[in-house]
């Protein structure tokens, strides 16, 4: 009991170690700490990757189609749901999703919680349309190249070995079979 | 009339209720900033004691269906006034008590046994098992202090009575403040040191402070005795302790360190709190800072060896005439 | 004035209970460390107690499982006014990753009203004593409701 009543009577005149906090700014965190999520729409691409890999599935996605074909997508993190294992961020091919060190998670309505991004994806341009013409065209330029190729292949036929000449491979493969087996052997013993 | 007016002074100010109450805020109060900066904390603000008795007087008080509503009512109030009560047999004043009596050491016994019972009282009329725990706890405390806490009044009056001139003025605590003025405190008699010291063993104790808080154990047994309390009888309960912080240190203070008068009250009154003071430190911030909480069964077999032992050791050499 | 008294202690000495309703442990520890000497929730006025008739501040960590939802109803109940509960982590607002699970009954609004939340899995104790802080000063205001 000693050392701790020394311990006591010296740390009476010591300084206490208490952080100032609720008076003052939060301390920095920790690097690469995983706080609030940051969401870039811009970046994003809609791939669906960080829904899938979400294991309490935070993420909401809404996607609205609007008028000229466009889709107007709507990605929400719930932030009371997720665990930050940083599964989104690594697999976001785009990095539109980064963790922040933001750990001041505090709120008292559920909106506080809640990380959104919204944009717009542009849908594909619309195919060219071409005139019957030109489909016929196109067909028998495709069967001109079809009929050339098939030409082109039988001028080339594939050379024949001599009886002989399997023969002597036949005997070389063995002969290396052999000495492979007689080094084998030598090895054991 | 004057008289009158002079125990209503007594009893509501100046030995009575308020001075009480604001020593006892002010040593729970500096008790758990020593405690804080013993573990390098900032500690909380002097009159937290005062903020939670008012916040509990602002709380709901739920009483268990099972409970006795008059008991639950009654008990906190009753062990609080017998409190306020023995510092009316304190001589503070002038060396002089407000109220005194050929035995007033046996009545503060009594009342300070009856502050406990009444804990245990209103614990059992809760009907909560935790606090049936607690107060089963509580009984095995209280028989543990209380033998020495005998054997140190018996040894103090024992000495009083061998140099003092008759048999009436035994337990009287104006007969040990007289003598004191006379002969200087009794710590100085070096017989007494052992009962002195067990006597700073029963302070924490009597008083329930940390290392020896079996009772209100908040994480074994749900805060024991006081499991099902809520509303203002917890804030009786809460200024209860603080104010028996101060009693227990000032019964101190008259039983060994007495007769250092000035003559002023007000002198003597600063001196007195001093003395309590540094006796909170000693006996209840550095064993709080120091120990984890010991087991029943150790505050008992801790008492009646350690602690009755040093007493009676002082209760036989004065016998002896040393 | 006597009541105003008491409404200003209420945000000084707001006393707290912590209901585990099936939590990993993690903020159960970062609670616990919020009372060390490093965050020293005391100089505010924060005491962990044992019983819930004593608390102010109810802290809830844990997915309610189908096991603790039972005696978190009587616990809270159990709490007298005013009372300011907080939820801890993510789990007792969503049930994180065991949403869905056939073992959880959650989230905890169905259960009681939650005045203040703290995101994270887990939070650091700066958050939590931040929450703390803000469940204070709700407490305060809880109780200047009632005698009005």
């Amino acid at each position: 009991m000693l050392p701790y009543l020394t311990k006591a009577l010296t740390n009476l005149v010591k300084k206490p170690v208490t952080e100032k906090f609720p008076a003052g700014d939060p301390p920095k965190a920790a690097e690469g700490y995983r706080g609030r999520i940051q969401y870039d729409p811009e970046k994003c691409i809609n791939c669906g990757m960080c829904m899938r890999v979400c294991a309490p599935q935070c993420m909401h996605r809404d996607i609205e189609k609007l008028e000229n074909g466009d889709q107007k997508i709507t990605f929400t993190f719930d932030l009371t749901s997720c665990t930050f294992c940083s599964m989104c961020a690594d697999f976001c091919a785009r990095h539109a999703i980064t963790l922040s060190d933001d750990y001041m998670i505090v709120g008292t309505q559920p909106e506080d919680f809640l990380v959104t991004g919204t944009f717009v994806k542009k849908a594909p341009p619309p195919k060219p349309k071409f005139t019957p013409e030109q489909i016929a065209a196109m067909k028998a330029k495709a069967e001109a190249a079809k009929a050339a190729k098939a030409a082109a292949g039988g001028a080339a036929p594939k050379p024949k070995l001599t009886p002989e000449e399997i023969a002597e491979r036949k005997a070389k493969a063995e002969a290396a079979k052999a000495a492979k087996a007689a080094a084998a052997q030598q090895g054991e013993a | 009339m004057t008289d009158l007016l002079f125990n209503l002074i007594y009893v509501l100010l100046f030995p009575g209720l308020l001075f009480c109450v604001v020593m006892g805020v002010l040593l729970a109060g500096l008790d758990r900033i020593w405690v804080a900066r013993m573990q390098r904390r900032v500690g909380p603000p002097l009159l937290q004691g005062w903020y939670d008795f008012l916040k509990c007087c602002g709380k709901e008080t739920i009483i268990p269906r099972h409970g006795k509503k008059a008991i639950y009512y009654g008990a906190p109030l009753l062990g609080f006034v017998a409190l306020i009560t023995i510092s009316l047999f304190l001589p503070v004043v002038n060396g002089q008590a407000a109220f005194s009596g050929t035995a007033d050491l046996v009545v503060i016994l009594y009342l300070l046994t009856l502050v406990s019972v009444c804990m245990i009282v209103g614990a059992s009329a809760t009907g909560s098992p935790f606090a049936g725990v607690g107060l089963s706890r509580e009984m095995v405390a209280m028989i543990s202090y209380e033998l020495p806490f005998v054997l140190v009044i018996l040894t103090v009056s024992k000495a009083v009575l061998a140099a003092g001139d008759g048999a009436s003025y035994t337990f009287s605590l104006q007969a040990i403040a007289d003598y004191q003025a006379a002969n200087g405190p009794l710590i100085t008699h070096w017989a007494l040191i052992p009962a002195a010291i067990a006597m700073l063993f029963v302070i924490p104790c009597e008083v329930g402070m940390h290392p020896f808080d079996v009772s209100e154990a908040e994480t074994e047994i749900c805060e024991g005795t006081l499991a099902e309390y809520s509303g203002p009888p917890l804030a009786l309960y809460r200024l209860t302790h603080m104010v028996k912080m101060f009693i227990m240190t000032a019964l101190f203070c008259v039983l060994f360190l007495g007769g250092i008068s000035t003559g002023f009250v007000v002198l003597d009154t600063l001196i007195l709190i001093v003395f309590c003071l540094v006796l909170t430190f000693l006996t209840m911030s550095l064993p709080h800072a120091v120990c984890a909480r010991f087991k029943t069964e150790q505050v008992f077999q801790f008492y009646w060896t350690v602690v009755a032992g040093l007493a009676a050791v002082s209760l036989i050499l004065v016998w002896l005439g040393f | 004035m006597f009541d105003k008294l008491i409404d200003n202690s209420m945000a000084k000495s707001p006393w707290i209970f912590h209901i585990n309703a099936g939590s990993c442990n993690g903020c159960d520890i970062e609670l616990v460390s919020v009372l060390t000497p490093r965050y020293d929730a005391e100089r505010l006025g924060f005491r962990l107690t044992g019983t819930p008739r004593q608390a102010d501040i109810v802290v809830v960590s844990g997915p309610i499982t189908l096991q603790a939802r039972d005696r978190l109803v009587r616990t809270l109940a159990q709490v007298p006014e005013p009372r300011v509960v907080v939820s801890l982590g993510s789990c007792p607002r969503s049930g994180n990753v065991f949403k869905g699970s056939y073992a959880i009954d959650g989230p905890l609004d169905k259960y009681t009203h939650v005045d203040v939340s703290v995101g994270g899995c887990t939070p650091k104790p700066e958050a939590i004593v931040a929450a703390l802080a803000q469940a204070a000063e709700i407490l305060r205001e809880k109780r200047k409701e009632m005698h009005k």
